[in-house]
């Protein structure tokens, strides 16, 4: 059984060596000890001195020659052994090697590991090394509307800057939903500083809503602080205001035709039926001031305009902008508004006064396909009309049986400030309205 | 408890700690016929005799290893550093060996000794005899590094340090060898190693300090009561480990903190408590941690300019001030 | 070369009289022993199963082997970072003490010490040391502590020349003889400090000399000669232990491998290693103990063939065996072990 002599490593650091000189030649004994070779090492030539004995039958690398540690370099043997086919198969096994490859190494040990101190420390990604077991992480709060609160990270003001304030400051802002970039500091570089948030009034705290989303598999999440206050903000409207709905079956034959017409008419902008409805809203409460209000305790706020607060999905959650004095508007401007805002809360751009002081809110869930369904009322204003999906349905016209488009919607109300006749009285105007919608291009 | 120097109070923990237990003894220059260069180690050695109270040559570094050899072997020396600015002539002993022996061989050792003397800045005596030693000692895994402000201190934790297993570097001060102070006369009054004592409560700013540095933090502390703020005063004690716990709890409350040391700044303890307290307790800041510490000079021997590199109750004040966002 | 040159290829007849046929018989099997562990050490290092700094014994046998020959249960040995032999005599077994060269949790220091530190506490055996020079004072200590507590023990301590310029040196030595501390000093004089040859270090070349400073007795042996070993450091040891006198030996002697692994010895001609191969301190003791009859060929090559297995058995051991375990990484530090807190920067991951 020949041996098969292999490049040694001679220094801690060397990776590869040259062979400088063989010292004993083929047919020569060798002893244990025995001086071999010379090998010109990362740090000097050196002599590798034989591990092992027997009679030198080949060699397998010559004067020159560069290979890698563990790379057989020549065979010993008993005197008269035939080596030729070993020679060969360790002879394919170094060209494997020099080649960078694993090669055929038949019944040899895998090559030696070279030392691993200046090799990069293979990594499967830097994503492995980068999240060690750590303790479950906390996931940052993203605040749904841009520029808002005391986040743990640094702020952003309206104009991009960098908003300075105290981690303590910061924690603080978090806790009461402070908005840091309303707050002026008082330290140094205008640094926000935990007095100049400890006493706030509340008009400079942050309103708005804002969602986390749930995962797939049940996972317990901190919810962010602006989660906290749309939960508490819709307690309080549950709670404290005494809701009631109405609900009503609009025939939206007329409303379906009419869209058409309109789209085929002009180019500005394609209307959807929540343009429609949006605008009929507005018409309506033109009509019904009564209904265009908030209840204020002891005080009773009556609108001077239309405040009209609209509901979007996005993929963290719901948030509702307010289209400002909406009744101003005619409805391609309202339809252009309403797309403004749409796309800036999508992009979690708005500031806080846009999605905030809504009078009266339209939530339209008629894209998911709902039937009618009631929402919960978005204060200040004291209703909110829910919307459900624009459908063909069997109806009776004229005591046959025809298909027709029909359309349902339910208003919340708020009982403190809108009695239900007036509700009734405004839900019925809106039908008439919705059912000959001409009166929504004027 | 009966009023002493920190001098006394020192020998008395030496005193009743090598009556305590045998294996206990007292080596360095000048420990014995001399009475110790401090006079720390006074009448012990008509007491306990030449084999345990030994006077060495002038060979920091054999004798601190001579000391760590006997301690591999049971013993439980305690060596004095006549001052530890010699120390750092023992420097590879106490950090090769000392305090790596156990590592190296597996847990095979224990090596319960003490080095103790005076360390940190005296009064001019230059560059070279005037240093504060402790952060080089607090770089070290493996040494436990002790630096008490009163003489009650100063005795229960020399007695806790001469009992640890492990090796302990334990710094005094030439200045305050006079300070007199009520000092515990309880049978065995032992303070624990690792904890810190809070010296002064107060809600407004935490000023963390140890050694002479103490008590430019209290003076700090009494001149900034008058003007309405309520400095929290915490001594560490012991520097490594260091206790963190009670700092927490200090800082959670006064969310201001200002180190006070007599070393210099680059590396220095005040460095390691504001990388800690920044990231253990980052969102209980107001401000960031601001450090007091001597100036970044080699000790000059000129009273003037010695005065101006060690820092004084009014460099306190001011970071305080800087802190509170005080101008 | 001097003496051992011109004297005749055996171990010295006195001496190999005083040590007796058992003892002869003992001493030859731990070299044989050293040797083959040794040889396997290098076949080990070369295959990267080994790293870092790695001295090797092999030459130098007949040193620390005679020496140790002279000692009780209860003494103490330290040595410099060529430790492996001092180790393999005194109470750590071929398999924990590859297992250290390989870092493994079965190692003698637990994976913690490597080639350099080796240790048997509780054997008397108290490394391993790394810093030329800095365990001398430990021994000293290891001295003070026999003295302190009369406990009767003797200390061997063993360096290499290089470390007889080092301070530590000369303030231990004064000390030990000052204080009336039982340490045997032996320096391994195997004429060069890594690559620097004894006449370009030391200023005194007849380095047993050094000892008159101190005011203790300095003597010069043959470091290749185990018998003589045996002899020297017997009397120093039975001075240390009766009269609590300190003994200074200059152990002259070769090691045949570089420094350390890496080591191309470009600084000594290979026919000054060949020449020095002719009074192989294991030869010596083998043909020594065929010339007196005191073991046959067979037995030799018996004991040979022993101690090749065993260094085997030991190679194979250590690659079996497990490293240590990350999450004990904070052992051994204190006492107590370290509490790790994953928001410090202490931790082993540096989690910041």
């Amino acid at each position: 059984m020949p041996t098969i002599v292999e490049m040694p490593r001679l220094t801690d650091t060397m990776e590869e060596g040259t062979l400088a000189a063989w010292l004993k030649g083929i047919g020569d004994k060798v002893s244990a000890g025995d001086p071999l070779a010379d090998v010109e090492t990362d740090k000097a030539v050196m002599t590798f001195e034989s591990f092992d004995q027997g009679v030198l039958l080949a060699l397998l690398i010559a004067p020159g020659d560069t290979v890698p540690l563990g790379a057989p370099i020549a065979i010993l043997g008993k005197a008269g052994e035939d080596v030729t086919a070993v020679a060969e198969e360790q002879k394919k096994r170094l060209a494997g090697l020099l080649a960078g490859g694993a090669a055929t190494a038949p019944q040899q040990e895998a090559p030696a590991p070279a030392k691993k101190a200046l090799e990069p420390k293979s990594v499967a990604s830097v994503a492995a090394i980068a999240q060690p077991p750590a303790p479950a992480p906390t996931p940052t709060p993203t605040p749904v509307s841009a520029p808002v609160v005391g986040d743990r990270t640094a702020p952003v003001d309206a104009d991009g800057h960098r908003v300075k304030a105290s981690p303590l400051a910061r924690r603080v802002a978090l806790e009461r939903g402070v908005d840091l970039t309303t707050v002026a500091g008082s330290g140094p570089h205008g640094r926000i500083i935990k007095r100049d948030v400890a006493d706030l009034e509340p008009s400079r705290r942050v309103a708005g809503a804002a969602a986390t989303p749930l995962v797939r598999e049940d996972t317990v999440v901190r919810v962010s602080q602006m989660r906290k206050t749309i939960a508490k903000r819709l307690v309080e409207s549950k709670q404290s205001a005494p809701h009631y709905y109405l609900t009503m079956s609009v025939d939206a034959d007329r409303l379906v035709s009419l869209r058409a017409e309109i789209n085929a008419a002009q180019d500005r902008l394609k209307v959807s039926y929540n343009d429609l409805i949006l605008r009929a809203c507005v018409v309506a409460l033109m009509d019904h001031p009564e209904v265009n209000v908030a209840w204020e305790g002891t005080t009773l706020r009556r609108f001077a305009g239309v405040q009209l607060g609209f509901a979007v999905a996005l993929d963290e959650g719901l948030i509702s902008p307010v289209v400002r004095d909406a009744d101003t508007l005619g409805l391609i401007a309202l339809g252009e508004r309403v797309r403004e805002l749409a796309g800036r809360a999508r992009d979690q751009k708005l500031e806080s006064a846009e999605y905030t002081g809504a009078s009266f809110t339209v939530s339209n869930l008629g894209m998911y396909g709902i039937d009618h369904f009631t929402a919960i009322i978005n204060p200040p204003g004291a209703c909110i009309l829910a919307v459900g999906a624009l459908a063909q349905q069997p109806v009776v016209k004229d005591g046959q049986l025809a298909v027709g488009h029909r359309l349902t919607v339910t208003l919340s109300c708020d009982h403190r400030a809108v009695d239900g006749a007036r509700g009734a009285a405004f839900l019925a105007d809106l039908k008439t309205i919705l059912e000959a919608p001409l009166g929504l291009l004027l | 408890m009966a009023t002493m120097s920190f001098r006394e109070a020192l020998n008395a923990a030496l005193d009743e700690e090598m009556a305590r237990d045998p294996k206990v003894f007292l080596m360095g220059e000048e420990v014995g016929q001399y009475q110790g260069a401090y006079k720390v180690s006074q009448g012990l050695l008509e007491k306990f005799g030449a084999d345990r109270v030994v006077d060495t040559p002038i060979t920091e570094l054999s004798f601190a290893g001579v000391g760590i050899g006997s301690a591999m072997l049971g013993l439980r020396p305690i060596i004095e550093m006549m001052t530890f600015n010699f120390s750092i002539l023992a420097l590879d002993q106490i950090i090769n060996n000392a305090a790596k022996m156990r590592l190296m061989s597996g847990g095979q050792y224990t090596v319960p000794i003490v080095f103790r003397g005076p360390n940190g800045p005296a009064h001019m005596l230059s560059a070279q005899h005037s240093q504060a030693t402790e952060s080089w000692f607090c770089n070290i895994p493996g040494l436990k590094v002790v630096a008490p402000s009163t003489p009650n201190d100063g005795k229960g934790l020399l007695k806790a340090a001469i009992r640890d297993d492990d090796p302990v570097i334990f710094l005094e001060s030439e200045l305050m060898y006079n300070m007199k102070g009520e000092v515990s006369d309880a049978a065995d009054y032992v303070l624990p190693l690792g904890k810190c004592d809070v010296k002064r409560a107060g809600k407004d700013v935490t000023l963390i300090s140890f050694s002479k540095g103490i008590h430019h933090a209290l003076g700090a502390a009494e001149a900034l009561a008058q003007d309405g703020v309520e400095a929290e005063v915490i001594d560490l004690m012991t520097l490594r480990p260091l206790d963190m716990e009670t700092i927490a709890r200090s800082v959670k409350k006064t969310n201001r903190v200002v180190t006070v040391e007599e070393g210099w700044p680059y590396g220095g303890i005040g460095a390691e408590l504001a990388y800690r307290i920044q990231h253990d307790l980052f969102d209980y800041l107001d401000a960031p941690v601001t450090r007091v510490t001597g100036l970044d000079v080699p000790m000059p021997y000129a009273e003037n300019l010695e005065e101006l590199v060690l820092p004084s109750p009014r460099d306190v004040i001011l970071a305080v001030n800087t802190v509170m966002y005080r101008s | 070369m001097g003496e051992t040159q011109t004297r005749q290829l055996l171990c010295d007849a006195a001496a190999t009289d005083a040590l007796g046929r058992d003892r002869l018989r003992d001493v030859f099997q731990q070299m044989v022993g050293i040797r083959r562990f040794e040889e396997r050490a290098a076949r080990e290092y070369a295959s990267g199963k080994i790293s870092g700094f790695c001295h090797l014994y092999i030459g130098q046998e007949a040193v620390a082997t005679g020496a140790l020959a002279a000692l009780e249960e209860r003494d103490h040995v330290i040595t410099a970072y060529r430790d492996h032999a001092h180790a393999l005599l005194r109470g750590c077994t071929p398999r924990d003490t590859m297992a250290e060269l390989f870092g493994k949790v079965t190692g003698n220091a637990r994976g913690r010490g490597g080639s350099m530190h080796m240790f048997a506490a509780e054997r008397g055996f108290h490394g391993g040391h790394g810093i030329v020079g800095a365990h001398i004072p430990l021994a000293t200590g290891f001295g003070w502590a026999s003295r302190y507590e009369k406990r009767g023990e003797v200390t061997l301590c063993f360096f290499g020349e290089g470390a007889l310029n080092q301070g530590a040196f000369y303030e231990s030595l004064n000390l030990a003889s000052l204080w009336h501390l039982p340490v045997v000093y032996i320096v391994e004089n195997n004429r060069y400090a890594m690559g620097t040859a004894l006449e370009r270090a030391s200023a005194v070349v007849d380095l047993y000399k050094k000892a008159e400073g101190f005011g203790m007795p300095g003597v010069a042996v043959d470091g290749m000669d185990v018998a003589k070993m045996w002899e020297v450091t017997n009397e120093a040891v039975e001075r240390a232990r009766k009269d609590m006198r300190p003994t200074f030996i200059e152990a002259r002697c070769y090691r045949y491998r570089g420094h350390s692994m890496s080591d191309p010895q470009k600084y000594r001609s290979k026919e000054e290693v060949e020449d020095y191969k002719q009074v192989d301190p294991v030869l010596l003791a083998e043909r020594t103990l065929h010339e007196r009859g005191w073991a046959t060929p067979e037995e030799t090559e018996a004991w040979d063939e022993a101690a090749q297995e065993a260094a085997t058995d030991a190679a194979e051991f250590a690659n079996d065996s497990p490293q240590p375990r990350l999450e004990d990484v904070g052992e051994y530090v204190y006492k107590t072990p370290m509490q790790w807190r994953p928001t410090e920067a202490t931790t082993p991951h540096r989690r910041d």
